[in-house]
């Protein structure tokens, strides 16, 4: 697959489980290596460097599943982003203001957060580094509405002040109503890719099942 | 009051074996390896000290200095070297690794000193001897309180390194999940360095008041880290001051075993850390990570 | 899709497994005849290059099949040989004591099982060399041993030296060759699945309902069964035991060289780096403290290196099984029976 994302875009990545959209985050990341291909950021090649080196190029992903330190607590797992970050104006403070219901957290551990507060922290940890581009993986997973609902008015917020993100989203209302673009991967190809209003939510739905082929061929089996 | 006396001698013996634990604790709590060389690394220190006494005639206190360094640099270079690569491969690897390494240290040192018995009490001076008469059966040695006091020195520098400052927080976070650690910008690898490079200057200074406090000889390395680790399973694994009671405690079942008969004071200790294993609590403090 | 005809049989004996192993067992057998064709010297050599393949074969049952890196099997070897020599103080025929006191180490390692198979890796690992040294100190503690100093099989000298050499071979073949085959049995039974998936994933194996400890334990009794005997036979082989030199470490180390150098895990592997070792004491023993550093370097090398080993990175390579304990994928063809 081929994939480009310019500055200040918001792309929302969607796709049934297995497609392959965390992958293409860790790569992008660094954590995997690909086998073939390359990764350019900002016009220069990054596929073989390694992991804890993108972070001071831009990269910052905030993974599945949050992965806390669970034994720091808020503050330490934000400062250890915060050491090798690059210059620019997310520090502590920022981040408290950004998710104001972490500021009575901060002396607590990790691991005796609930799921929301984690995804905050966890977002807030990536966004320490100062990004140019911030990868989200699956963030509403596991959270009551509610929360997901104040989690997605921070990062508004953060896509409004100009920042570049790719986010996978399980919640295709979500996705569409957050992103700009929509890109659609179903078995480790991408099978749609355009403007968020230029599809309708069961045009999307079509791409996630592989109802719909971009090479136009009719379908193969559907899965239930 | 033989029995206070041994328990006192117990105690301060303890610091010693914690002082021995430490840098395998830390070394266990970040990278998950137990380094079956970490004895003869601690007595490679004492004959690296001896190295030092032999073309300058100074106190073996002051001789520690220089090899501290080239200790931490050895360590850093063991863990990029050997074993980073053993993590990737299992639990298994850096197990035969270190035990390949452990024998292979035992008989160069065997080959460049001789195999005799080698001593820093000497050179300490009247420290290594002295003590507090407290009363007519109790004496309290000087270096045993020294060491006990350095002990908990360092455990409590150590401890304050990893809960205050950015590297020793880096060094908890990448024990608790390197990837997560490396997606931050954590260099991982050197992490690992570092906390082997600290583990193995530890160990350097441990094997300098175990010459001092009796005596080395290449081959003691392995009784070394049976004691090591014992301290490290009684107190728990992952708690650096668990690791202090523990060698305290293997230290008072020594003495405790030598009074009733001197033959019986390590065997005293072996059966104390397999009682330790068989109770379903398996140490005296809970099995934590690298934490405060 | 057609369904019906299989794409694929398992199968567990290939053509060439089933030749080698053919001749496995006839060399086995020929072996039988070797203290009648050769002298003395060439018998009592192989005893100890068998005595070497047994040691090799039980840690790599423990560590290769079931995980298990034990640092501390020589505190079975020591109990075999000092059993021996308790049950001979109390009238018993030397070769039956051996076999008696192998079995008492079997006998002692199910307790002991239930001690030190709570823990994984290096606890396990250190744990059993606790164990090693407190049954070291106990034995040099009692003087009808022979305490520190060591001792040796005075019944030995009812038998002439060649008789000693001879019954002493025989053993020690009929031993390698029964736990060879203990092992080869194990292997091919639901055990040998399950101790893959223990070793694979032992969380995972137990949810699907393997018996992670029943086969663990096993491997563990049947290892301190052999290191026992290996142990026995040893006294017969060198005469002279003490108890610095055989709960000593040091036999760990030859164990970790043999099996690392064979193949962790393969069947066939400790066997060859039992021979590799053999041929390595043979040349360079005499030289000292290179011999050991030689040894534990090239423990490290292998272990980084080439960590399955000779036998292992053949089977990888060439796709060889000799002895056939796993299974092999076939494509089916019709005209195959």
């Amino acid at each position: 697959m081929s994939l480009d994302i310019a500055e200040g875009e918001t792309v929302a990545l969607v796709g049934a489980n297995g497609a392959g959209k965390t992958t293409l985050l860790r790569t992008i990341a660094g954590a995997h290596s690909p086998h073939a291909g390359t990764i350019t950021f900002d016009g220069a090649d990054i596929t073989r460097v390694p992991t804890y080196k993108r972070v001071s190029l831009g990269i910052a992903l905030v993974p599945e599943g949050r992965k806390l330190f669970p034994d720091l607590t808020v503050e330490e797992n934000l400062l250890v982003a915060g050491k090798h970050a690059r210059p620019g104006r997310w520090d502590v403070a920022a981040v408290v203001e950004a998710f104001p219901l972490l500021a009575p957290l901060l002396g607590k551990r990790a691991s005796a957060l609930s799921g929301g507060e984690q995804q905050a922290t966890a977002i807030g940890r990536a966004l320490m580094t100062n990004p140019r581009l911030l990868l989200l993986d699956e963030v509403s997973l596991g959270l009551a509405p509610v929360a997901v609902d104040l989690l997605y008015d921070s990062l508004q917020r953060l896509i409004a002040e100009g920042a570049t993100v790719l986010l996978v989203e399980q919640d295709l209302t979500r996705a569409m109503s957050t992103a700009g673009r929509v890109v659609c991967m179903l078995e480790g190809r991408l099978v749609l890719d355009g403007r968020a209003e230029s599809f309708s939510r069961d045009e999307v739905t079509a791409a996630y099942f592989g109802l719909h082929r971009r090479d136009g061929t009719s379908t193969s089996s559907v899965p239930a | 009051m033989t029995w206070v006396n041994a328990v006192v001698q117990g105690i301060m013996l303890g610091g010693l074996y914690a002082l021995l634990a430490c840098g395998l604790s830390l070394m266990f709590g970040v990278m998950r390896i137990i380094n079956l060389a970490h004895g003869d690394i601690a007595v490679l220190g004492a004959y690296l000290v001896l190295v030092v006494l032999d073309h300058w005639h100074v106190s073996p206190f002051i001789a520690v200095l220089p090899v501290l360094p080239v200790m931490m640099l050895a360590g850093y270079v063991l863990q990029r070297l050997v074993l980073d690569r053993s993590l990737k491969s299992g639990l298994l690897v850096p197990l035969l690794t270190t035990f390949g390494l452990s024998i292979v240290i035992q008989n160069l040192l065997q080959e460049k000193f001789s195999p005799d018995v080698r001593s820093l009490g000497g050179p300490a001076g009247s420290i290594a001897t002295a003590s507090w008469q407290i009363t007519s059966q109790l004496s309290i040695p000087a270096i045993g309180a020294l060491v006990l006091g350095l002990a908990i020195a360092i455990l409590g520098g150590l401890q304050f390194f990893l809960a205050r400052t950015g590297p020793g927080r880096e060094m908890r976070a990448t024990a608790q999940d390197r990837d997560t650690a490396e997606l931050l910008g954590v260099n991982a690898r050197a992490v690992y360095g570092r906390a082997t490079a600290i583990a193995v200057a530890i160990a350097a200074v441990a094997g300098l008041f175990l010459a001092i406090r009796s005596s080395v000889e290449p081959f003691s390395g392995p009784t070394q880290l049976i004691f090591a680790f014992e301290a490290v399973v009684i107190g728990g694994f992952g708690s650096l001051w668990g690791t202090l009671i523990g060698g305290i405690v293997l230290g008072v079942a020594q003495t405790i075993g030598a009074q009733i008969d001197p033959q019986y004071s390590v065997l005293a200790g072996h059966l104390v850390f397999l009682a330790v294993l068989a109770s379903p609590r398996g140490g005296i403090f809970r099995v934590r990570r690298v934490a405060t | 899709m057609e369904t019906g005809t299989p794409r694929f049989r398992v199968e567990r004996w290939s053509r060439v497994s089933l030749s080698l192993t053919g001749f496995a067992v006839a060399f086995a057998v020929a072996l039988f005849f070797v203290p009648v064709l050769l002298s003395s010297n060439a018998t009592s050599k192989l005893t100890t290059l068998l005595i070497l393949v047994l040691l090799a074969v039980m840690w790599n049952a423990l560590a290769g099949y079931g995980g298990l890196v034990s640092v501390g099997q020589q505190a079975f070897i020591g109990l075999g040989a000092y059993a021996t020599v308790w049950l001979c103080n109390h009238n018993m025929k030397p070769y039956e004591a051996m076999v008696v006191g192998a079995i008492f180490c079997g006998g002692v390692a199910v307790p002991l099982s239930f001690l030190v198979l709570r823990f994984r890796g290096a606890q396990f690992a250190i744990g059993m060399w606790v164990v090693a040294e407190v049954f070291a100190i106990v034995v040099s503690l009692d003087q009808s041993l022979g305490a520190g100093t060591g001792t040796s099989l005075i019944e030995l000298n009812y038998y002439t030296p060649s008789q000693r050499q001879e019954y002493t071979y025989w053993l020690t073949l009929g031993c390698v060759v029964f736990f060879l085959g203990l092992l080869f049995v194990l292997l091919r039974s639901r055990l040998g699945n399950s101790l893959q998936a223990i070793r694979d994933d032992e969380e995972a194996a137990a949810s699907v309902g393997v018996r992670v400890m029943a086969g663990k334990r096993l491997l563990f009794v049947v290892a301190g069964l052999g290191c026992g005997a290996a142990g026995a036979l040893t006294l017969a082989n060198t005469l002279f035991i003490e108890p610095t030199s055989i709960f000593s470490v040091d036999n760990t180390a030859l164990m970790i060289f043999m099996v690392l150098v064979g193949g962790l895990g393969t069947f066939e592997g400790p066997i060859i780096g039992a021979i590799v070792l053999f041929v390595i004491q043979n040349e360079f023993s005499n030289n000292g403290v290179w011999y050991f550093v030689g040894l534990g370097a090239a423990a490290m090398a292998f272990a980084l290196l080439l960590p399955r080993g000779i036998w292992g990175t053949l089977e990888e390579r060439f796709g060889l099984r000799v002895m056939p304990v796993g299974y092999r994928l076939q494509p089916f063809r019709k005209d195959k029976p």
